[in-house]
């Protein structure tokens, strides 16, 4: 599931934009100040941040992976950056963070992004991820273990993707419609994203890195 | 290793495309209000 993240997160940006706009429209007052909406680089980073966090907890060897390359095969142990709480607690700080800038609900979009990480590992990964940091307690490991039925993950991933290109285009439609060249650009945008996207999936899936 | 790369591709490259759409909205609109507030003048 890697792929899958960033297919959400520019979901995320079409939500985010549509919200603005209809709160735009609703508004009383119409010139009231608006929040700029959350920029897509924030979105991406946020959907990744657990697995920046594992990266970095790599180095001093708090964190492991291992296991067998190709999709799927591998396993972590994240007890500190993938446990429940620690994710919650790294949504929590992060969303609150993402609030002094874009606002109550740049900082709710922030922190769902954030946690939807886990919920999607959750799905995917063999039972590894611990309830607690640390696995304080010894409680059961969570995982429903989809990346052992590989063609269920992977049109799991491929939905996440498809749909979220989907909507990050027609977000970029509606952004740019009045502009001169609008469509073009929008057109261009869209398709790096979605290049990149099915770029993820491929590279995820053959293994590849 | 195409895990960073991937990650620095997503924030630098689409996020940077994306503040492009909007710069040029904000553009758009500064522009489209100067040349009302140059006709109310008029």
């Amino acid at each position: 599931m890697f792929a899958g993240h960033f297919g959400l997160a520019a979901g995320v940006k079409a939500i985010d934009v549509a919200l603005r706009r209809k709160g735009k429209t609703d508004a009383i007052a119409p010139s009231a100040p608006q929040r700029q909406s959350v920029p897509l680089w924030a979105l991406m980073l946020s959907t990744q941040l657990l697995d920046v966090i594992f990266a970095l907890l790599l180095i001093p060897g708090t964190e492991t992976f291992g296991g067998a390359s190709g999709y799927g095969q591998g396993w972590i142990r994240a007890y500190y950056s993938h446990s429940l709480a620690g994710a919650l607690l790294i949504a929590i700080v992060a969303g609150t963070l993402a609030g002094r800038w874009w606002g109550r609900q740049g900082g709710l979009l922030i922190g769902a992004t954030v946690f939807s990480h886990w919920l999607l590992d959750l799905l995917v990964h063999r039972p590894d991820l611990p309830l607690l940091p640390g696995n304080i307690g010894n409680f059961p490991l969570l995982g429903f273990g989809l990346w052992n039925t590989p063609a269920i993950s992977i049109a799991l991933e491929a939905l996440l993707i498809v749909s979220g290109a989907a909507f990050y285009l027609s977000s970029l439609f509606a952004r740019t419609a009045h502009q001169p060249r609008g469509r073009r650009q929008a057109l261009f945008t869209g398709g790096v994203m979605s290049g990149l996207l099915i770029l993820a999936l491929v590279s995820s899936v053959l293994g590849i890195g | 290793m195409s895990f960073i790369v991937f990650v620095l591709l997503f924030v630098v490259l689409c996020g940077w495309l994306d503040a492009r759409i909007d710069d040029r909205r904000t553009d758009n609109n500064t522009a489209a209000k100067m040349s009302s507030q140059s006709l109310e003048e008029r």
